[in-house]
């Protein structure tokens, strides 16, 4: 996999600094808005978290040395307060989703759920899978399901059909763990 | 014609001869002229209303807004007495004062022996009586004899007659003590200005010791006395300033050695911050005190010491224009010597300002901390010396200014990896770590820098999230 291409500001100290001023943070949340999706998108991680860690902050690192809100040739780290506001703009255009009440960690969405809702209804649409049933496990092993949906994490593609029921695409049933889900389309 | 034309500073104060000491300051009073038309010969008025009367050491100045402002010399005087006010007590207080006419604007030369008449009439609620307590005492103090002859005229004497003017003076100010029979009659020691005329035991070297070591003693005695007790203190206040000023010429003269250029140049502005002659005090102003210390300080601070021609000027233009309130306070406190103000008087002084017209505002930064600025002050200028900052460190090339545009080009070329510090900022901008801390995050707020506030403090760089 060719490595990540971090922006040129990253090496600029001043964009690990939460900006008090109105209009300069906003464009420092869209620049950091934009690197966190693409550094997700890069590295196929589905959840990001915002507590401060000693190590690169972010709970699944492919890579170590390369890492996500720590520059270290500057001695920059984003603060928690920061990371929060980032990912909180990122929640807000719905590619993401905070895991607990008090934002921990930040689930990544590469697609909004309703762009993944109305692909999962062409899908099943396009292959007449209506009534068919698939367990979680299935969904990442068969070979009829696209590809870009086996890249997601369980969690997410859990979520996702979640997603679907509440529109009436598909029905959950079974446990928590993602082994025993199963999904059947409607 | 017995008034004359009185000379305003900016801010429309009077502007007070050197040494000349404001004694009672009194408002609501109006000028009658039983004996005629008065005012200035070009613009005769029958009656002067509502101006402030001040009593100084040397004259009677009457000020107003729409009637202008004139005064009265004191040594012109000859008696003054207060009218009675009817059997009820129903007129205002008013005390006539009988004024020598003189022909020329120059009253101590010629006084001539014709008198006239002018009557204040006092509509405030203190009456006169603060005005008719004064005034004897100052009458008896005579201190207008001390003041240089020259501040009498409106243009300067003709070189030629110098000596004799100064001779002239001499002699009328004893006539006039004859003519004036309720001043007290003291023979004057000679004043300070003969003692220092040549004379034939001060030539030569030795001469010249003789005369060095006369003037450090003096200069001791001064010393000593002032400090023997506060009352001393304050009647030696003139002397210490004049001292002051002595030390400062001196310390001009010595300038050019490149090695001690600093130090001379903190003793200057250490002495240039002695000398206000009349503080406004609560006692001289009354009612008018804000006022008036609002026009005092407004003049302290934009109004170059006069007859100072280095290049510290005054203290607001020094600061490049802006000045935070503390040390305005601080710098205006130590040029009144003994008559201190409040830090909350001068707050309130300061508020005043725009309603008196005075270009200078009092700002409050987002951070709480207030500000003395000029009116003309721009803050662009700072912002494109700090841009230009962000852009180099050849701190020569920042200190000059530049236009806004330019100062964002050349940052905006220089990338934005070069951060500043409040510390190199207030070192470019000439200005106290306060207020340059307050320059940056002026210049933040506008958009041209933003903060770094990383291990080392709190740092600042061209804002590069414009460019994105």
């Amino acid at each position: 996999m060719a490595a990540f291409l971090y922006p040129p500001f990253y090496a600029y100290p001043p964009y690990f600094t939460l900006q008090p001023v109105e209009e300069t943070r906003a464009k420092q949340v869209q620049a950091w808005k934009a690197l966190i999706f693409d550094f997700c998108v890069h590295h196929n991680i589905h959840t990001v978290s915002a507590d401060d860690h000693a190590d690169g902050t972010v709970d699944v690192l492919p890579d170590p040395s390369s890492p996500l809100f720590v520059n270290a040739a500057i001695h920059r780290a984003l603060k928690r307060e920061a990371k929060v506001v980032f990912l909180d703009a990122l929640v807000a255009e719905g590619h993401g989703e905070w895991l607990e009440a008090d934002k921990h960690r930040c689930r990544v969405f590469f697609k909004t759920l309703a762009e993944y809702v109305s692909d999962v209804r062409r899908w099943v649409d396009e292959n007449a899978l209506h009534g068919s049933v698939y367990t979680l496990y299935e969904m990442a092993e068969a070979t009829e399901i696209p590809d870009e949906w086996k890249r997601l994490d369980r969690d997410v593609l859990h979520r996702i059909f979640v997603a679907c029921q509440s529109s009436g695409v598909s029905s959950v049933f079974g446990g928590e763990n993602g082994e025993d889900v199963g999904v059947k389309f409607l | 014609m017995f008034l004359y034309k009185l000379t305003l500073t900016p801010s429309g104060r009077p502007l007070l001869f050197p040494g000349e000491v404001e004694v009672v300051l009194m408002e609501a009073t109006d000028l009658e002229f039983p004996s005629g038309a008065g005012g200035d010969a070009a613009n005769p008025r029958e009656k002067l209303t509502a101006g402030v009367l001040t009593l100084t050491t040397a004259r009677i100045l009457w000020t107003s807004t729409s009637a202008g402002a004139y005064f009265v010399p004191l040594p012109a005087m000859r008696h003054h007495e207060e009218l009675s006010r009817g059997m009820f007590r129903t007129k205002s207080p008013r005390v006539r004062f009988e004024v020598f006419v003189t022909p020329d604007v120059h009253p101590a030369v010629q006084p001539t022996s014709a008198t006239g008449h002018v009557v204040a009439a006092f509509r405030g609620r203190a009456g006169c009586d603060p005005l008719v307590a004064s005034l004897p005492g100052i009458l008896a103090q005579r201190a207008w004899t001390r003041l240089p002859p020259t501040v009498w005229l409106t243009s300067p004497p003709p070189t030629s007659s110098t000596t004799n003017g100064t001779n002239a003076v001499t002699t009328t100010t004893n006539n006039s003590s004859n003519h004036n029979s309720s001043t007290a009659q003291q023979p004057q020691p000679p004043s300070e200005e003969t003692a220092t005329f040549f004379r034939a035991s001060d030539a030569g070297v030795a001469g010249i010791l003789r005369r060095q070591e006369r003037d450090s003693a003096a200069a001791d005695r001064d010393l000593s006395e002032a400090f023997a007790d506060l009352n001393a203190l304050k009647e030696k206040a003139s002397a210490m300033v004049s001292l002051a000023s002595k030390l400062k010429a001196a310390v001009a003269r010595s300038e050019g050695g490149a090695d001690d250029k600093r130090a001379t140049e903190d003793v200057h502005g250490w002495l240039l911050s002695l000398g206000i002659d009349s503080p406004v005090t609560k006692e001289s102003a009354g009612a008018l005190y804000h006022q008036q210390l609002s026009r005092q300080l407004a003049d302290f601070l934009l109004v170059p010491p006069t007859g100072d021609k280095s290049s510290h000027g005054a203290p607001l233009t020094a600061a490049g224009g802006m000045l935070s309130l503390v040390d305005a306070w601080c710098i205006y406190n130590r040029a009144r010597g003994t008559a201190l103000v409040s830090p909350e008087d001068v707050r309130k002084a300061c508020e005043l300002w725009p309603k008196l017209g005075i270009p200078i505002v009092l700002r409050t930064f987002s951070s709480g901390s207030l500000a003395v600025v000029s009116g003309d002050f721009d803050d662009d200028v700072v912002d494109a010396k700090l841009l230009v900052l962000m852009a180099s460190d050849d701190v020569e090339s920042a200190r000059s200014t530049r236009p806004l545009e330019e100062a964002i080009r050349l940052a905006r070329h220089a990338g934005g990896l070069r951060s500043v510090g409040v510390t190199e900022a207030a070192r470019v901008l000439g200005t106290s770590l306060e207020l340059a801390r307050e320059h940056l995050l002026c210049a933040e707020s506008r958009g041209w820098l933003c903060r770094d506030d990383g291990g080392s403090g709190l740092r600042f760089s061209y804002n590069f999230f414009r460019d994105l």
